[in-house]
């Protein structure tokens, strides 16, 4: 698992810094800051689970709730 | 090629006489071959309008093939097809007719050229989709398909609500471009938001799909919901709402997909989520916007019916899809955890495969209107769809913990079935002109840009490499046990417990009326039987000295008045 993790965290590298290597075509202007989709992506996935994690506290049921 | 025959007529027709046929290899035979000849029907029309029939005074044009309706009638048809080879093992009647005549129904809603001709395809895939949840055979999906008829039932009176208004205000039952502003166009509007499960009308969804039979969520994840896009597509194109509808649609399932443990469930909240994204393009309107919610409905149901069948092999095979109790599977079933892997790399757009060549003309479309909030959000969305159907999907079920299931591989005809639509997959990623041919707009879209490719794999390897750190670090939360409240809760929960107050309250309330008119009636009764009873003071013979008394006490009384 270590050695899937480690090879993931260096294709991530290698995707961020690639971006120095071409023209960026943007449409928006934050499109073309540097790593935009990278950072992004990442920021977005935490939120995401740290959102859902607390949405939990509130929607969370026995699984008999609704008794059917 | 038969002139003016309906495609949908093949599998309407077919799916009654299929029963004729004995049941096996010569049923299923029968079967396979209806959506092949229904395709090639298609496929040998030309685009115009057949089939009128005049019903009253209103004539129905109940055959209209453009761009737009080829495109869905076409991938209507190989989902059928995909799902008759999936469920050729099946030994289910009901199943077996609700398979074509359901597809049927959904073709014959595309093809239909007006209104009401809609109306009665729209009402029958809500009848005959119903079906496949019950074949369960469950309380639980008795209960599911009973309130997911109520949707749809309600879907259908709205629309013919809507059609009623607009045909007593435009005398035409033409169904083009509708929009809000036109007679009853807000009651059709929701009444195609309800099956294209818009937020808050979305719940029928995750309820009754992931309850519905191995086969039969399936079916039910292509047919339905893309109808109504096709609706939205036909009548409100342009609309902005929509854009704004779509992107919550795309955003809020995220959430719930997250946490969700019913892995079928995943898939459903992952398929509104996608729906969301169909949705913008609609909204959008352009060219670009419309061919991109086409080609998303496209691939969206190959992707998703792989992604259903995959999940529907572990059902069959591990008799659970509750990620909490999977795990590992993949040493049992490599076959299904690799095509699922597949149906995963397309839903989450990887380049080469199907969705990254689809989504992104509605992203594009986006962008080159300006809408960069709902792009952005668009783009949270589909870092999101990896997250829970991308990675969550496969991770659970097929790798994380060994669960110490043991079980055989999927059935040979499933993976027949996953393996042609895993091949689709590809194929539309790999060769998008393809596809692109097909649209009703035509378009010259390059997706495969060193900015577009580069961008996209930097949103995904990051995506999953915030999945990995947050299970390394142990913050990712644990498959649970557990249902989440949606706004089903309203009609599930909130809805019976005000109707047992309210009914508690008015019988209680009935009661104390009742008690109070009985007392009442009692003291009247009592009253009278004390003064004119047996023994009451009215009721005793007067002797007749009183009554001279009285005559005298009158007559004196008239004697002073006299005088006075």
């Amino acid at each position: 698992m270590d050695q899937f993790f480690y090879g993931l965290v260096g294709i991530c590298i290698v995707l961020l810094l690639g971006d120095l290597l071409y023209h960026k075509h943007a449409t928006f202007s934050f499109e073309s800051w540097f790593g935009f989709f990278a950072w992004y992506g990442f920021i977005c996935c935490v939120a995401l689970v740290l959102l859902a994690k607390q949405m939990r506290k509130v929607v969370k049921r026995d699984e008999d709730y609704y008794g059917d | 090629m038969i002139d003016g025959l309906n495609p949908a007529l093949i599998l309407i027709g077919g799916s009654l006489l299929a029963l004729l046929a004995p049941q096996g290899r010569a049923r299923n035979l029968f079967m396979l071959a209806l959506p092949v000849l229904g395709a090639l029907q298609l496929w040998g029309l030309p685009y115009g309008e057949y089939a009128r029939i005049e019903l009253f005074d209103l004539t129905l044009t109940t055959l209209r093939l453009d761009g737009l309706s080829f495109a869905f009638a076409l991938v209507f048809h190989i989902a059928a097809l995909l799902a008759i080879i999936y469920a050729w093992r099946l030994d289910d009647p009901v199943q077996q007719v609700a398979g074509l005549l359901y597809p049927g129904a959904a073709v014959g809603a595309v093809l239909a050229g007006d209104l009401v001709t809609l109306f009665i395809c729209w009402e029958l895939a809500a009848v005959s989709s119903v079906f496949l949840i019950w074949a369960r055979r469950t309380q639980r999906a008795y209960h599911a398909g009973m309130r997911y008829l109520l949707a749809q039932i309600g879907s259908g009176v709205l629309l013919l609500a809507g059609v009623i208004v607009h045909l007593r205000a435009t005398g035409s039952i033409t169904f083009e471009h509708l929009g809000l502003d036109s007679p009853g166009g807000w009651l059709i509007f929701i009444a195609f938001g309800i099956k294209a499960a818009f937020p808050l009308l979305h719940n029928w969804l995750q309820d009754a799909y992931p309850e519905a039979t191995v086969t039969g969520t399936v079916l039910l994840s292509a047919f339905t919901t893309k109808m109504a896009i096709y609706a939205l597509a036909r009548g409100f194109a342009g609309t902005e709402s929509l854009i704004t509808i779509g992107t919550l649609m795309a955003m809020f399932p995220i959430f719930y997909a997250v946490i969700e443990n019913d892995l079928r469930r995943v898939l459903a909240y992952s398929m509104n989520n996608q729906l969301g994204f169909m949705v913008v393009g609609v909204g959008i309107g352009t060219p670009l916007g419309l061919d991109g919610a086409v080609a998303h409905a496209f691939a969206d149901i190959l992707f998703k019916a792989l992604l259903f069948m995959s999940m529907g092999a572990v059902l069959l095979r591990a008799g659970t899809v509750n990620g909490s109790e999977l795990g590992g599977l993949y040493k049992s079933m490599p076959l299904t955890a690799g095509l699922c892997m597949v149906g995963a790399a397309s839903i989450s757009a990887f380049p080469l495969f199907s969705a990254f060549v689809t989504k992104s003309l509605i992203l594009e479309a986006a962008a080159r209107e300006g809408h960069w909030v709902s792009f952005l959000f668009l783009l949270f969305a589909s870092a999101g769809v990896f997250h829970h159907a991308g990675i969550k999907i496969p991770f659970f079920a097929f790798f994380a913990h060994d669960s110490g299931i043991r079980c055989e591989e999927a059935p040979r005809n499933m993976l027949v079935a996953m393996g042609l639509a895993a091949a689709l997959c590809v194929g539309i990623g790999v060769f998008p002109e393809a596809l692109y041919a097909i649209l009703p707009y035509p378009i010259a879209f390059d997706p495969y840009t060193t900015t577009h490719v580069v961008t996209q794999l930097q949103l995904l390897a990051w995506s999953a490499l915030a999945f990995s750190v947050l299970v390394r670090t142990g913050i990712y939360p644990p498959e649970l046990r557990s249902v989440n409240l949606d706004f089903d809760w309203g009609y599930r929960k909130l809805m019976p417990v005000v109707a047992t107050g309210v009914w508690g309250a008015v019988s209680r309330g009935w009661e104390a009326f009742n008690t109070a008119v009985e007392h009442l009636v009692k003291r009247l009764i009592a009253g009278l039987a004390r003064h004119h009873g047996q023994y009451g003071v009215l009721a005793t013979t007067w002797p007749t000295g009183s009554m001279v008394l009285w005559a005298v006490v009158l007559l004196g009384a008239c004697l002073i008045f006299y005088y006075l």
